[in-house]
């Protein structure tokens, strides 16, 4: 992931914001998503997508479904409706986090 | 350009081969990788093979075999399986740690007046063990046959030595030893639950397995 030390504490956020406007997704469709709303800025690797999600998901605001597409078995994500409720608090504090950061790099912008 | 059923089995071996058994974590890695390949096939032209080494080679590291404290330093799996596992059990871990660690001190700081209250108990406590014991056995028998490996029937089995040791220790223990009997029965009880908990999540990814 680009800058990964940076955008590391914010991707469980971003998949939890993915999944509320995409309402069900899988894997390597984040990955595809991320990729393409970033312009190709932001790769996000399977090595930090896959233990995010499993961490939702062990917390209990990822579901999951499985369907058959392809010849093959896809395991779809989907908030729960603890992690519908989490994603707002997640979301206001990142937008917080971005302000507070903005005020800091670039105090001119800020005001 | 989708792929043909005999090209998913090979990526099914491969997946097998770097030791990622449990259906659960395999299921979505196959799909990612068939998913990859097939963007590579149909973009850059290349056949099956050119994509499939591609992509797999990426993978490997994700497949370097590790262990953990958290889940026991005997059991070896691939990275991308550890932390799954890590992440189900982590939390869980902790708790047991901060409990032990803050029940044991008083109960043997204070251990002449525990002893008073407590060991009128004492039965009750073996029984209690006993039970529990019977009701993991249950499980444990029930989720073992005719059943696909997953990370959560892992998860089960993994604690047959802990509940063993604390079983077998309980039935042991002198009414002395009242404070440490107390502290593996209550040890036996979260156990039992997280059984429970991870024999639920098994049983509901099967089921919905079986609906596709």
């Amino acid at each position: 992931m680009k800058n990964s030390q940076l955008y590391k504490g914010s991707l469980n956020t971003i998949i939890m914001k993915l999944l509320e406007e995409n309402g069900k997704m899988y894997g390597y469709e984040i990955t595809q998503k991320v990729k393409a709303i970033t312009l190709g800025e932001l790769n996000i690797t399977e090595g930090a997508l896959y233990p995010a999600l499993h961490k939702l998901e062990a917390e209990g605001l990822l579901d999951v479904e499985i369907e058959k597409v392809d010849n093959r078995l896809r395991k779809y994500y989907k908030l729960t409706e603890k992690g519908t409720t989490e994603t707002v608090n997640r979301l206001a504090e990142l937008e917080d986090f971005i302000r507070n950061m903005q005020s800091l790099v670039n105090p001119k912008l800020a005001i | 350009m989708k792929l043909s059923p005999s090209q998913i089995e090979i990526i099914d071996v491969f997946l097998y081969k770097n030791n990622v058994k449990y259906i659960d974590i395999k299921l979505e890695l196959l799909d990612h990788i068939a998913s990859q390949i097939e963007v590579i096939m149909s973009n850059q032209n290349n056949s099956f093979e050119e994509a499939y080494d591609i992509v797999t080679t990426n993978w490997k590291p994700r497949f370097r075999s590790s262990s953990s404290f958290i889940i026991g330093l005997i059991y070896f799996f691939p990275q991308i399986v550890l932390d799954r596992l890590v992440a189900r059990v982590k939390k869980y871990t902790l708790f047991l740690f901060c409990f032990t660690t803050l029940f044991t001190i008083p109960m043997f700081y204070y251990k002449d007046y525990s002893h008073l209250i407590l060991i009128p108990f004492d039965g009750l406590f073996t029984r209690l063990t006993i039970a529990l014991s019977l009701f993991y056995s249950f499980f444990l028998i029930k989720i073992n046959i005719h059943s696909k490996p997953t990370s959560y029937r892992f998860l089960v089995n993994q604690s047959v030595p802990a509940i063993v040791f604390f079983t077998v220790f309980n039935i042991m223990l002198d009414q002395e030893l009242i404070e440490l009997k107390i502290l593996y029965t209550l040890l036996i009880i979260f156990q039992s639950i997280v059984v429970f908990h991870n024999y639920r999540l098994h049983i509901s990814f099967i089921n919905k397995l079986k609906k596709e």
